[in-house]
């Protein structure tokens, strides 16, 4: 394919991308004209779009690892054919949570609803049966339906990829067998399970369905303390495959049994009807029932033994030995209902699980009401007891309904967050502390544009902020003193160290030099920071320590010197220990040897608290100073500790789940030093969330950042190069705005803008601040280039086969000047020519309004030469000659001769740098351009010699952008005294989150 | 095959000088870094064995681009050195991941892959990706408009963010993102041989 051709399908794919889906078809068949390979060609790759999903979207050393991951399971047959790392339908397996009869269970995630489903892949042997499988799939589907809180959800089941699944909602917590393996489970709680799964029988006998598989392995409790049944109608399944796969007849009764790789469990819970191979009913699981409720108070089997047989044999003849005979305190109430549960003859239990159910209630209620009588013997407080026992009956049905989205949701739904906005500036204010009792909040704020902070504390009931520091150094995170007098804070003053400031303003005083992110020892007696660069990943040995210094003076000390890297101290409320961010590994990048670690100060005793896995397995990664996913430039690596709510084991930080930053809230213990695994999101704003700081339990602040585009102004004497005023927003609103063109007069200003839907060409009235459109159009439009006069104004329009440069006066008709050229880039003074670039490579040429005719002026074999902008006696052209891809040059060129102008007249300007356009002065003796000499893209100006034209001395900066703003190529124009300019900004205010102490 | 051993691995600082050197021209330093990159492609993928989702303390950026920070202030960097380390370190590591993905092709036969490879481009683009085939259509892509290709490489390879990308490239974050969407959709043709029918 030859580029021409290329390049055209490319432009078409990228307008049909642009348009809305509905009227893509239309477009793309208009737009070709009877083209039909180009037609094609374009829906073929609109088609790949739509399908390629995530394609790269991974990088590349994840997908390689992946790959080399899935390779090495095949090889060594990890987990039989089913491996953690895999998709199942939309399912990707994270990790085994156990191992039965009816299958392996998975963890896995639902990467379409990101949350974790619990994910049981049945045995091949158990769904040959067409018929059994749909019957099994209507029951467990019945099951769910009920939408019993102590019933598990089931999402999903399914066949793919060569298996069959059931997804169903994944319970953190552990299986009743486990607990009860664990430790002995004391009465109160015992009847509190035994009540949830005699509710759970009861519904689904209601609606016809029968368990027959009940055992402390099918019901799982959750951190809570609710449980949740499992696998309602699946032994049906098995019974029926058994039978199937065993279709000769043979006995099933009293067989130990591993058919077809099915390995039947215990059968400990089994009742007699079930261990004789006879029909099932209700009542069966009654029986099962009441072995489970055996096993809960007395912590041991109601029917043991050392082999299958045996112990079926048991659940056919013996009685267990009565319960209150091993366990002391079991109620004689209690006794007598497990014992009818375990009648051999079903017609002798409780006919119904709602009785059973009943009975139970009444044995809590009077177990309650002698724990009352016993310690105050007061009626009133037997009716308290039994209000709370309901309430915490109700408790679990808050929980089904929250269990979805676990990860993100407290269990108990606590009184929820709410938050206020502190601050409400243009500029970024971010590090924000707040004062113990809740009252004050001191922040760092760059309200210049020179990029520089200074610390501001400001009143959380309101008023206007007080300025604490006012050298602009660079002065960040703020930290208040225990008891609100005092800040320490980061400054850059005098080499960088740490301050200390009264909080209400005074002298800084120099606590320790270097130093970064200081904190106040809860008692106020000294403060922890650490040293070291942030622009340096947490994972390279020797890029940061922790240390802390006396707040009354003398030398600081080292903390956690057995650490190749540390960084990021937060007090421990007890104030005996710093959390933090350690590394012990010598060598860089070895991702398994970071995490928080919980040091002691004394001694240096250092606790792993695990959070740093718990993490990734929660997808939760660190951020950068703004709240972007760690940055390429910017590596934090993991997220870092942001404040320890006092009176609670709990840390709040900022981090990345999903495509922005927010806070999030775990647990660490602080007795063991373990993080609990678990995390809770508290926040949910637009832009990103970040820098927590905690007063209490229920007060915190953070900064809330958000990146912005608009258009500043800076008044600036363009002939003498002296700046006029400060640089000045010009637009603030959601749309986007490009390519600004000023009038010779600087009264109107062209721009495209998408503020109608797509990217148009507006004039706006700089006076006014009224913006009208040129000529709308659902095609894109871009680059205007305004004339001197502000009466016409010339730009591209993506059409079917490319661009295309068209001209306009304000409310006339557009009319087309030519096709395939790419953009127009100024009017000569007289306003019947414009320079326009375009071809291959791009040359600059002349273009006649009027007749449409075109000349070269400039042009090269293989030079890209662009960005054509006339001297105002129109005797020369300023341009941008392009080497390499990344590599130009302004240049200017005399017009006044030969056309095109041979190379050997070209005067270079400017050193090699960023291809953008020049601006000349009104008196034509200086250029002005856009350049990253210094590491930014700021505004410079080049003097140029009257009568050489050559540069004359060195280029001088016209405008720097080093701090929160930044030139990010969206377009620049200079006229009439004035700049015009399109900036980024990232834009930070300060929030505030409370609840009330309630819980 | 290399097994889950670690192969030694040099100090950090060497990393840093060896990508200096490589990007300074010395091709030999890409045998010396080789063995870091599959030290850190074993330890990611005994991370997916063990139900670990890489990504969270080690991007795959990181590897080139830590180091650099570290030795040289990228802030006090000139954009044209920013520029061409990214552009080679990308290059690097494409030519890196493509070897390795080479050398186990050939140990289970090409054909294979190339079955496994369309199955699982089609089913999901988190799953697999054979990096030698799209290595040959992003050299078939580099003939018609090596930009889109060098998109390519900072994004996916380099891992670098549109924004950065666009830095680096010195086009607008538009045009990045223009190409992207063009480049994926034309690779992903190339890979899967022509969209499926009926979407």
């Amino acid at each position: 394919m030859d580029p021409e051709r290329w390049k055209q399908i490319d432009s078409l794919l990228q307008a049909v991308l642009e348009r809305r889906p509905s009227e893509r078809d239309a477009f793309l068949r208009q737009a070709c004209a009877g083209d039909e390979a180009l037609e094609r060609e374009v829906r073929s790759l609109l088609t790949s779009q739509q399908q390629a999903g995530s394609f790269l979207e991974d990088p590349a050393i994840e997908a390689a690892a992946r790959d080399l991951a899935r390779r090495q399971s095949e090889e060594t047959q990890v987990e039989g054919d089913f491996q953690i790392g895999r998709t199942v339908s939309h399912y990707r397996i994270a990790g085994k949570l156990g191992e039965g009869g009816m299958g392996v269970v998975w963890k896995a995630r639902d990467v379409r609803l990101n949350r974790f489903v619990a994910l049981k892949v049945l045995p091949a042997a158990m769904v040959i049966d067409p018929e059994h499988k749909r019957r099994f799939v209507q029951e467990a589907k019945a099951a769910s339906a009920l939408n019993h809180p102590n019933i598990i959800t089931i999402y999903e089941i399914d066949r793919a990829d060569g298996v069959d699944f059931i997804a169903m909602e994944f319970v953190p917590g552990e299986a009743l067998n486990q607990s009860i393996r664990r430790k002995r489970v004391r009465l109160n709680q015992a009847l509190k399970y035994a009540i949830q799964v005699a509710d759970a029988l009861a519904a689904a006998h209601a609606a016809g369905i029968v368990h027959r598989d009940l055992k402390p392995g099918n019901i799982m409790v959750n951190e809570d303390g609710c449980l949740k049944v499992l696998d309602f109608g699946l032994a049906k399944l098995v019974e029926q495959g058994r039978e199937s796969a065993f279709a000769g007849g043979e006995s099933m009764a009293g067989t130990p049994r591993t058919y077809e790789g099915i390995i039947v469990g215990t059968p400990s819970y089994m009742s007699p009807e079930q261990a004789e191979g006879k029909k099932v009913d209700a009542r069966t699981d009654i029986f099962s029932f009441g072995a489970v409720l055996y096993e809960l108070v007395t912590g041991r089997r109601a029917f043991v033994g050392d082999s299958t047989t045996v112990v079926l044999s048991a659940i056919l003849r013996d009685e267990p030995k009565p319960a209150a005979e091993i366990a002391r305190g079991i109620p004689r109430a209690l006794e007598r209902i497990i014992t009818r549960c375990l009648k051999k003859d079903p017609s002798q239990r409780y006919q119904h699980a709602g009785d059973l159910k009943i009975d139970l209630q009444q044995v809590q209620e009077e177990q309650a009401a002698g724990d009352s009588a016993v310690r105050a013997g007061s009626p009133g407080r037997l009716r308290l007891r039994r209000r709370w026992l309901l309430a915490a009956g109700a408790a679990c049905v808050t929980v089904s309904f929250a269990l979805g989205w676990r990860l993100h949701a407290p269990p108990a739904t606590p009184p929820p967050w709410t938050p206020t906005r502190l601050t409400n500036d243009a500029g970024l204010s971010d590090a924000p502390a707040i004062s113990r009792d809740g009252k004050l909040v001191a922040y760092s704020s760059d309200r210049s544009l020179s990029g520089e902070r200074d610390l501001y504390v400001k009143q959380v009931a309101g008023g206007q902020p007080i300025r604490l520091t006012s050298d602009g150094a660079g002065n960040t995170t703020p930290d208040f003193s225990p008891d609100g007098g005092k800040i320490v804070f980061r400054s850059n003053r005098d080499g960088g160290g740490i301050y200390e400031i009264p909080a209400f303003g005074g002298e800084a005083r120099l606590l320790a030099r270097d130093g970064l992110n200081p904190r106040f020892s809860p008692d106020g007696s000294q403060v922890a920071y650490w040293v070291g660069s942030a622009n340096v990943a947490a994972a390279v040995p020797g890029s940061g320590a922790v240390w802390m210094a006396p707040v009354a003076g003398g030398q600081p000390q080292r903390v956690g010197a057995n650490f190749t890297n540390a960084r990021y101290p937060i007090w421990s409320p007890d104030g005996q220990h710093l959390l933090l961010v350690g590394y012990t590994s010598a060598k860089a990048y070895d991702s398994s040897s970071i995490d928080w670690w919980l040091v002691a100060i004394n001694g240096g005793h250092a606790v792993r608290t695990g959070v740093s896995d718990a993490l990734f397995r929660a997808g939760l990664e660190g951020s950068d100073t703004i709240g972007t996913r760690i940055s390429t430039f910017l590596n934090l690596n993991m997220p870092s500790p942001g404040c320890w709510l006092a009176d609670a084991d709990s840390v709040v930080f900022s981090a990345v789940g999903g495509d922005r930053s927010n806070l999030w809230k775990t647990a660490i213990s602080r007795a063991t030093g373990k993080a609990s695994g678990a995390f809770t999101r508290l926040t949910a704003g637009a832009g990103n969330e970040i820098d927590p700081s905690c007063a209490s339990e229920n007060v915190l602040t953070f900064t809330n950042v958000e990146n912005r585009t608009d258009v500043w102004s800076l008044p600036f004497d363009l002939d003498r190069g002296k700046s006029k005023g400060a640089l000045e927003r010009v637009t603030q609103d959601p749309a986007a705005r490009e390519y600004p063109s000023l009038s010779g007069d600087a009264r109107h200003v062209a721009l495209a803008s998408d503020q109608s839907g797509q990217l148009n060409i507006w004039l706006r009235d700089l006076a006014t601040g009224k913006e009208s459109h040129l000529a709308r159009s659902s095609l894109m439009q871009m680059y205007p280039v305004i004339n001197g006069s502000g009466s016409r104004i010339a730009f591209s329009v993506f059409e079917n086969n490319g661009r295309s440069v068209y001209v306009s006066a304000p409310g006339g008709v557009p009319e087309k000047l030519c096709e395939g050229c790419l953009r127009a880039t100024d009017w000569s003074r007289d306003e019947k020519t414009l320079l326009i670039f375009g071809g291959n490579p791009y040359q600059v040429n002349v273009l006649d309004v009027a007749s449409h005719q075109q000349t070269a002026v400039l042009k090269h074999p293989t030079y890209n030469l662009l960005y054509g902008r006339f001297s105002p006696d129109n005797r020369w052209v300023s341009f941008t000659a392009r080497f390499q891809p990344n590599r130009a040059r302004i240049m200017i060129a005399p017009i006044d001769g030969p056309k095109p102008v041979p190379e050997s007249a070209w005067i270079q300007i400017t050193e090699e740098g960023l291809e953008d356009w020049a601006n000349w002065s009104p008196d034509g003796k200086t250029l002005y351009f856009t350049s990253g000499r210094d590491g930014h893209t700021c505004l410079w100006g080049q003097r140029i010699e009257a009568s050489s034209h050559r540069p004359a001395g060195a280029a001088f900066a016209v405008q720097h952008f080093h701090g929160r703003v930044s030139y990010q190529q969206g377009g620049w124009s200079a006229a009439g005294g004035r700049i015009e300019m399109v900036l980024e900004e990232d834009a930070g205010n300060i929030w505030m989150m409370s609840r009330s102490a309630a819980r | 095959m290399q097994t889950a051993n670690q192969p030694d691995e040099p100090a950090a600082g060497d990393v840093s000088q060896l990508l200096r050197a490589w990007s300074g021209g010395d091709t030999s330093a890409l045998e010396k870094l080789t063995p870091i990159v599959y030290a850190e492609l074993h330890r990611l993928a005994r991370r997916y064995m063990a139900g670990e989702r890489p990504g969270h303390s080690l991007q795959a950026t990181a590897l080139v681009n830590e180091a650099y920070v570290r030795l040289v202030e990228y802030q006090r960097m000139q954009w044209q050195d920013r520029a061409h380390f990214f552009a080679v370190s990308a290059q690097l590591m494409r030519r890196i991941l493509v070897e390795h993905a080479r050398r186990h092709n050939l140990k289970r036969g090409g054909d294979l892959q190339q079955v496994s490879l369309k199955e699982a481009v089609v089913v999901d683009g988190g799953r697999a990706t054979d990096l030698v085939a799209l290595d040959d259509a992003m050299n078939a892509l580099a003939r018609l408009d090596p930009r889109k290709v060098q998109v390519v490489e900072m994004r996916f390879v380099g891992g670098l963010s549109v924004k950065e990308t666009a830095e680096v490239l010195k086009v607008s974050a538009v045009t990045v993102m223009r190409d992207w969407n063009t480049a994926r959709a034309w690779l992903y043709r190339e890979l899967t041989g022509g969209p499926n029918d009926g979407s």
